[in-house]
C-alpha cells in the first residue's frame, strides 16, 4: 500500500512539474505576442488625409520601397501615388486586387501612377515589385498593414 | 506526351518558388533597362549553350534569369545576374527519341553525382542528397541545402537525367541567398514556446502529434507549427529569433510535407 501511495505521489509531482513547464511556455508566449502587438500598435499611420482619402506617396527604388511599411485604418479609402525612380518597377499588394490595376504592368522610370482601393479587411500583406528591376529584385519588399 | 512532361517539369520548377511570392517567378521579363546586364547575361548563356543564337525571351526564376533559345521551355540556360555564372539549363534536344533499355535509378544517380561533384566545395558541402523521382522516363535527383543540420527553404540542386540515353537534360542550382556564416541557426525561443505563440495567436490548438521543427527561411530560424483549424489543419511559421509570425497557411515549400531524413540510394 505504501508503495502505491509513493507511486501516486510521484506521479502527481511529475504531472504538476509538466504543467508548470506548460505554464511557463504559455507565459513566455503571451509576453512575445504582447511585445509584437505593442510594436505593431505603435506604428504611425502612413501618408496624409486629402479630401477624406488617405494619400500615400510611394517611391519604387532599386531595391526598396520608400516607405517600406504602410499602415492604414480599416474602412479608409487609400490612394497610392507610386513613382518609379530608377528603372521599371511593378506594384502588387499580394492577395489584394486593386480595381483597374494590372500588377504585371511595369511603371517605367520617372512615371507616376495613382491607384485607389478601399481598406476593407484588417491584416498584413506583402508589398512586392512585379517587374524585374535587377539582381536585387527579390529584396524589394514591403508591408501593407490594415488596422482595425 | 512531351508537352505533359514539360508541364510537369515546369510545375516542379516553380513549386518551390511560388511559396515565396510570385514576384520571384516572372515570365517574359525585359532587360532593356540595363544593357550591360542584358549583354553579359546573353553572352554567358550563349557561351554555355555553345550557340550564337539570339535569345527568344527571358524569364525570372527566383533570382536566376532564364535565357530561352527555343520556344516552350525546350532549350534554355539559367544565369545568375550577380557574376553571370550559369546555374542551370534545360535542353529537350538531349532527350531520348525512343524508349529502349532504361538505366536504373542507381545508374542515373552516378551520372547526376558527377555533375554534383563539379560544384564549388563550399556549395557541395552544404547540400545533402534528398530524393529521386521519375517523370516520363527521366529521373530527377535532388539535393537540399542544410546549415548546421537545418533545412534551408528553397535552396537546392537538381539534376534531370534521361533514363534511356543517360544524358543530363536539365540541372539547376538555386542562388544561396546567405552564406553559411551569416545564417542564424540557434533559435532564441524553444519549439514549445513557438507552439504556444501559434496557438494563442490563432486561438486554436495544435494538430495531433505534430512536433514543431526548425527550418531556415532567408537567414533566420523559423519554427514550423501546425494548428487544427476549424475545417482543416494549417501551418504557422514562428520566427525562432523573435517569436513573430513568419508565415501562415501552407508550408513555405511543398517538399516539407514529406520532411524527414533524406532518402539515400
Amino acid at each position: 500500500m505504501k508503495k502505491i501511495i509513493a507511486l501516486l505521489a510521484f506521479a502527481l509531482i511529475l504531472v504538476s512539474a509538466c504543467s508548470q513547464v506548460e505554464d511557463e511556455d504559455s507565459i513566455k508566449a503571451k509576453k512575445i505576442i504582447d511585445y509584437h502587438k505593442k510594436k505593431f500598435d505603435a506604428l504611425p499611420l502612413s501618408g496624409k488625409i486629402v479630401d477624406g482619402i488617405r494619400e500615400i506617396e510611394l517611391k519604387a527604388i532599386q531595391y526598396r520601397w520608400e516607405p517600406d511599411t504602410i499602415v492604414v485604418k480599416k474602412g479608409e479609402t487609400i490612394r497610392f501615388v507610386i513613382e518609379s525612380v530608377d528603372s521599371p518597377h511593378g506594384f502588387e499588394l499580394e492577395g489584394i486586387q486593386i480595381p483597374g490595376w494590372n500588377p504585371d504592368k511595369a511603371i517605367n522610370k520617372g512615371e507616376k501612377v495613382t491607384l485607389e482601393l478601399k481598406a476593407e479587411e484588417a491584416g498584413v500583406w506583402d508589398l512586392v515589385c512585379t517587374a524585374y528591376c535587377g539582381p536585387g529584385h527579390a529584396e524589394m519588399k514591403g508591408k501593407y498593414i490594415v488596422r482595425d | 506526351m512531351k508537352k505533359i512532361t514539360l508541364f510537369i517539369f515546369f510545375i516542379m520548377l516553380i513549386s518551390s518558388v511560388f511559396v515565396r511570392g510570385h514576384s520571384l517567378y516572372l515570365f517574359d521579363i525585359s532587360l532593356d533597362f540595363d544593357q550591360e546586364l542584358k549583354s553579359n547575361t546573353i553572352k554567358a548563356a550563349q557561351s554555355y549553350a555553345k550557340t550564337v543564337k539570339e535569345p527568344l525571351a527571358f524569364d525570372l526564376d527566383n533570382g536566376l534569369i532564364i535565357v530561352h533559345f527555343e520556344p516552350e521551355q525546350r532549350n534554355y540556360v539559367e544565369v545568375n545576374p550577380l557574376g553571370y555564372k550559369v546555374q542551370g539549363m534545360r535542353n529537350e534536344n538531349l532527350k531520348h527519341k525512343a524508349v529502349t533499355a532504361k538505366l536504373t535509378k542507381e545508374q542515373g544517380f552516378e551520372i547526376a553525382k558527377k555533375l554534383f561533384e563539379t560544384l564549388p566545395g563550399d556549395v557541395e558541402s552544404e547540400l545533402r542528397y534528398s530524393e529521386v523521382s521519375e517523370v516520363d522516363d527521366t529521373y530527377f535527383y535532388k539535393w537540399l541545402r542544410y546549415t548546421d543540420g537545418i533545412l534551408v527553404i528553397g535552396e537546392e540542386f537538381m539534376v534531370n537525367v534521361d533514363a534511356v540515353n543517360g544524358n543530363i537534360i536539365a540541372w539547376r542550382l538555386s542562388i544561396f541567398d546567405y552564406p553559411k556564416n551569416s545564417i542564424l541557426t540557434t533559435p532564441a525561443i524553444s519549439g514549445n514556446v513557438a507552439k504556444k505563440v501559434a496557438e494563442l495567436s490563432f486561438n486554436s490548438v495544435s494538430a495531433d502529434n505534430f512536433e514543431p521543427y526548425l527550418v531556415i527561411i532567408g537567414n533566420e530560424p523559423v519554427w514550423v507549427t501546425k494548428l487544427q483549424g476549424q475545417f482543416y489543419p494549417f501551418y504557422i511559421g514562428v520566427s525562432g529569433k523573435d517569436g513573430s509570425l513568419s508565415f501562415t497557411g501552407v508550408l513555405p515549400a511543398t517538399k516539407l510535407k514529406t520532411s524527414g531524413l533524406p532518402k539515400q540510394i
